[in-house]
């Protein structure tokens, strides 16, 4: 059993990241839609950009990336499974990948 | 060649029919931003959720959990202390 310590300092800050766009998702999206609505008065429209631009820096959906849930690397992370190379590779080894093999023909 | 004002009539009779919204002129809104799913409770759970022996012990209230770590780091401090090394006494007041 591993704790979260294990992980790059940056991946807590993509945790962070995370965190802080759930907490502010519904009014960011409420606010998005006020600006971009051309129908509105510009000065309501203004506003509501002014809004979104007071939100905290890391609560932009724009600072999350996936980064791997074993090491915290940043590059090379595969979608599907959320590890970088050298972790998927070492799990595909140990068989607890479902659907993974190596390969051989 | 079908009028405009047909076209018009259809395309109304067709947001009806589908439920989705009238729109003329093509006419940009931001109502994808309203309209678009939630996804923050999806991206926050991204990284599984772990826990460490000592909260472990500290939720059961319990000591029987042997953390190795721990053990292993008390060895090296008595070893350690055994030669002299070990960490300075605290200045009393």
């Amino acid at each position: 059993m591993r704790a979260l310590g294990h992980l790059k300092h940056k991946a807590f800050r993509d945790l962070l990241c995370r965190r802080l766009f759930a907490e502010h998702e519904v009014e960011r999206q409420s606010n998005l839609y006020i600006y971009r609505n051309p129908e509105l008065p510009l000065r309501v429209r203004l506003e509501a950009k002014k809004r979104i631009e007071a939100l905290p820096t890391n609560a932009h959906p724009t600072k999350i990336k996936n980064r791997c849930i074993e090491t915290g690397r940043g590059r090379g992370v595969f979608r599907a499974f959320g590890l970088a190379r050298f972790p998927f590779r070492l799990k595909a080894l140990a068989n607890k990948l479902p659907g993974v093999r190596k390969a051989s023909w | 060649m079908a009028s405009k004002a047909i076209l018009e009539e259809l395309n109304i009779l067709s947001s009806k029919i589908f439920g989705t919204q009238y729109k003329s002129n093509n006419s940009r809104t931001g109502r994808k931003f309203v309209v678009q799913e939630l996804k923050g409770a999806k991206l926050k759970s991204y990284y599984p959720a772990t826990i460490n022996y000592r909260q472990l012990r500290t939720l059961l209230n319990d000591k029987t959990f042997p953390d190795s770590d721990e053990e292993l780091r008390m060895e090296i401090r008595k070893g350690r202390i055994r030669q002299g090394k070990g960490a300075s006494k605290s200045k009393k007041k």
